[in-house]
């Protein structure tokens, strides 16, 4: 008879011997030495978020924010008084844009400015691939406890 | 001593009552330290890594998502800990036609066991594990002793379910026959 999932009993004679077989016991202080330790570790509630950390995470942002304001407050294009529609996006949005995108002519113009920059955005992209993979993976394998 | 559920214990320690974290360690140290210990085949190593694990799991325990239970999670570290330090291979696969053909039930326990005294059962038992490989007894103590399931030793040691249930039919018939040699040698001396 082949066996059976079913037939894996713990509670059989063979259970009840293993239950009675001597332990493997680290040394008697093993726990004492633990709590030392943890107890030198930060606790959890100082693992919350200081002024300093949060003020970093949402820098980026607030940069951010802070040059997209200055280039409408500043710009003599005309963001504020006009609501968008066709004549705003055919007159004024399109012509930007091509202005805008003509100034980058003058960095592609060069093959070695052009070459600079390739590795600039190619290390830029890795960087953030990494930032977002090391965290999640950093996150997934402590909750898997690997 | 009757301990609660490892919940209880882990949202003691994460609302900020360190403390409760002893009870945990005391209660999961020796199956930690046990399978340490089979893997590395070195006590000191054993106790280091056992201890690696409990810190490492008190560092991550606001990770923890109690999807699983909280002995099979740590028991996870502690296997990947001493694996990662002996560089030894994971525990086999087991092919499924050996399965077949090596399986068929002498399941049969030896009935003289029963008359033995608690302390000779004890011996008999130790003698018997140790007639077991090192990867055989951590399969049998975290089956038994830390009383996991199958799913859950195969969630710990990253073998299939069905290879669990394999190698744990191999070790009890494997187990039943030292037990009943044994037996044979006390007769036969008597």
């Amino acid at each position: 008879m082949v066996m059976e999932e079913n037939n894996l009993n713990k509670d059989d004679l063979l259970g009840r011997l293993i239950q009675k077989s001597s332990p493997d016991n680290p040394s008697d202080d093993f726990v004492d030495r633990i709590m030392e330790k943890v107890q030198a570790m930060p606790e959890f509630s100082d693992s919350k978020k200081t002024i300093y950390s949060y003020l970093r995470s949402i820098l980026p942002f607030i940069f951010l924010t802070t040059v997209v304001f200055l280039f409408l407050f500043t710009s003599d294009l005309p963001f504020f008084n006009y609501f968008p529609g066709k004549e705003y996006f055919t007159q004024t949005f399109v012509p930007y844009f091509v202005s805008f995108l003509e100034s980058f002519k003058v960095l592609i113009s060069s093959k070695y400015i052009s070459f600079f920059l390739t590795l600039v955005f190619a290390a830029g992209v890795l960087i953030f691939i990494e930032m977002i993979f090391s965290r999640r993976t950093k996150d997934f394998f402590l909750s898997k406890g690997l | 001593m009757k301990y609660q559920d490892d919940n209880f214990y882990i949202d003691r320690v994460l609302s900020g009552d360190v403390s409760a974290y002893a009870t945990l360690v005391a209660k999961h140290k020796s199956l930690v330290f046990s399978i340490a210990l089979r893997i590395l085949n070195n006590r000191e190593d054993a106790e280091e890594i056992a201890q690696d694990c409990f810190l490492k799991a008190y560092r991550s325990l606001k990770f923890f998502k109690k999807k699983s239970k909280f002995s099979t999670w740590l028991y996870r570290i502690a296997y990947n800990a001493a694996i990662s330090r002996t560089r030894k291979k994971r525990l086999e696969f087991v092919p499924m036609d050996n399965y077949i053909t090596q399986n068929y039930s002498e399941d049969k326990e030896p009935e003289t066991i029963i008359g033995l005294e608690d302390h000779e059962q004890t011996v008999l038992i130790d003698r018997a594990l140790k007639g077991l490989s090192d990867d055989e007894n951590l399969l049998i103590a975290l089956f038994y002793k830390g009383e996991n399931s199958i799913e859950e030793i195969s969630n710990i040691t990253g073998l299939s379910v069905s290879n669990v249930k394999v190698r744990l039919h191999r070790i009890r018939k494997k187990l039943y026959n030292e037990i009943s040699e044994i037996m044979q040698q006390k007769v036969n001396r008597q």
